[in-house]
């Protein structure tokens, strides 16, 4: 009864409203307008049209296209930046002097805006003109003059690496706060035991860290289905469809005035995520409870 | 001991040389940002034979920085203000009053934390409403994104808060309004802080948010404002380096100044998240 009077229901109501109407209407009609023919130009008359939208969604090109290119930059930049992150976390774990210094640096591109980091890879990566190509240049003048951000076969896994340049130090601090709950004496017991570097790393740190470990992979999965800034800012999902992603699909519709088109895109990327979010808990369930 | 000493040493210095790969290319910008547009034809970490300062004055002269900043501050500040208090309040009120209704209105918030935005239909969303191109549709886009996480955090928090507290208040005859606002909110500063760091960083930086929500230039964010700016001096790249840096320079002071809540609150953001 107290609790009625003292933690009452009203206090809800403005969360709600807001989450409601800014959150969940987009979110239901985003699903209905994909079951339609709205464009831009329909105004308010709008028909249904079942599935049509998502059976030409899986015939065009540049749908798959950016489906493909989604997965292959979520899963390599998601291995990449973990193993990245999990290596400096390591690193910066022993007792080193300057190691608050060096944690500061390594995260400072997670805090500056992806745009930014964009332009500053487009500037370094400028054939002949930028820092990186020169820098290729003292091996060999091709590599110099090599359009790296506008060649089809290249573009993607510069995205990639700039992703990775600026997500390691993210999972890097997040495997740090793991590796403190990491009790020494675990470390005490393996050394007395004789367990060499490695062994202690796939035996104890690893096992200890799984709650870390399937954050990150987490986050890195669901951040990297959804990207878009990054891609948008460097190269515009092209050279051609290179470097086409589903957010950069959507909004591409969005642009073009293909609204139900793009919403279909949206609630297939939606449907994406869910699969990815349930399908990595589980994994990381099994894994855990074969661990402990 | 004196060899594992040197050891660890060298260790050290290795990790300082491979930290060059983040530093170089921020070096880069912030020489090349005072050069002249023919020096940077070639963009090198050389020293400008002139320091050419005037790149900074001819972007507060040309563009919009400094109403783009002020716009960026603005929609941060007041949108992390209204999530936070959106989302504390009703976490705390379903962490203490858990029953049939709350729970299921929990799950509901709870639905947000991994489903992304429908970009497309909250458009349509906002021009029905009217708030699209203003500032407000963008505060209460941002609230309402972050409301899930804040409910999920601050609910997590509040259960590790003693009931005894509230008993405490309530006896002493607190109302609902004043056991929330006076008793239980001073004890959720460390959450509170730690929400605000992780969505002021998003938020800060978000493109995608602004780029299909704003259109007239005066309400442009800073992000969009560089993204605008790129089109309009692609090839001078003084000034577009002195752009980025103007930019940059109040997020880096302020991570420099606050480093270590920053990354311990975003490591906590996103452990508990």
């Amino acid at each position: 009864m107290i609790k009625k009077k003292m933690y009452p229901r009203y206090f809800l109501i403005a969360t709600i409203l807001v989450y409601l109407i800014f959150f969940i209407t987009p979110g239901i009609l985003g699903v209905i307008y994909s079951f339609t023919d709205k464009t831009i130009y329909s105004g308010s008359t709008i028909h249904f049209t079942g599935l049509t939208n998502y059976i030409q969604l899986i015939k065009q090109n540049r749908f798959v296209t950016g489906m493909k290119n989604t997965f292959s930059f979520t899963i390599i930049t998601t291995i990449l930046k973990n193993v990245a992150g999990f290596a400096l976390a390591l690193a910066l774990n022993k007792k080193l002097k300057t190691k608050k210094y060096l944690r500061a640096v390594y995260f400072l591109p997670v805090i500056l805006s992806t745009l930014i980091v964009a332009q500053i890879f487009r500037a370094m990566l400028l054939p002949d003109a930028g820092l990186i190509s020169q820098f290729l240049g003292i091996f060999s003048a091709d590599l110099a003059h090599f359009d790296w951000l506008g060649t089809k076969s290249t573009a993607m896994y510069m995205v990639m690496l700039v992703d990775i340049w600026k997500g390691a130090g993210y999972c890097m601090v997040i495997y740090l706060a793991g590796l403190q709950a990491v009790p020494t004496d675990c470390y005490e017991a393996a050394h007395i035991d004789g367990a060499g570097g490695c062994k202690v790393f796939w035996k104890i740190t690893l096992p200890l860290m799984i709650g870390s470990v399937s954050i990150n992979v987490l986050l890195c999965i669901i951040g990297g289905l959804k990207v878009f800034d990054l891609i948008l800012a460097l190269t515009k999902g092209g050279p051609g469809m290179a470097t086409q992603v589903l957010n950069t699909t959507i909004f591409s519709y969005f642009g073009s005035g293909a609204l139900s088109t793009g919403c279909a895109a949206n609630v297939m990327l939606t449907i994406f995520v869910i699969i990815c979010f349930g399908l990595i808990k589980k994994i990381f369930g099994i894994w855990e409870a074969k661990t402990l | 001991m004196k060899m594992k000493k040197f050891r660890l040493g060298i260790f050290e210095a290795a990790l300082w040389i491979l930290s060059l790969i983040i530093l170089i290319p921020l070096a880069a910008i912030l020489i090349n940002s005072v050069k002249t547009p023919a020096e940077t034809n070639v963009l090198t970490l050389a020293l400008p034979e002139t320091w050419e300062f005037g790149n900074f004055s001819r972007i507060f002269r040309e563009t919009n920085v400094v109403r783009s900043f002020f716009n960026s501050t603005l929609v941060t500040v007041a949108s992390i203000v209204l999530s936070v208090f959106l989302g504390t309040i009703a976490g705390y009120v379903l962490s203490r009053n858990m029953d049939f209704w709350n729970k299921k209105i929990y799950a509901f918030f709870m639905a947000g934390m991994i489903i992304p935005l429908q970009m497309i239909a909250l458009v349509q969303v906002l021009q029905k409403i009217r708030l699209l191109d203003s500032y407000l549709g963008l505060i209460l886009v941002y609230a309402a994104m972050f409301i899930p996480q804040s409910v999920f955090m601050v609910s997590g928090f509040v259960n590790t808060v003693p009931k005894d507290m509230d008993e405490a208040g309530i006896v002493d005859g607190c109302g609902p309004w004043q056991l929330f606002a006076q008793i239980v909110l001073p004890l959720l500063k460390p959450i509170l802080v730690t929400l605000f760091i992780t969505q002021f960083v998003f938020v800060w930086n978000d493109f995608q948010m602004p780029l299909y929500l704003i259109k007239s230039s005066e309400n442009w964010t800073i992000v969009l404002g560089v993204y605008n700016f790129m089109g309009q001096f692609n090839s001078e790249w003084n000034m577009v380096c002195a752009y980025i840096l103007v930019c940059t320079i109040p997020a880096v002071a302020v991570y420099i100044l606050g480093q270590r809540y920053i990354i311990d609150g975003m490591a906590a953001g996103a452990v508990k998240g």
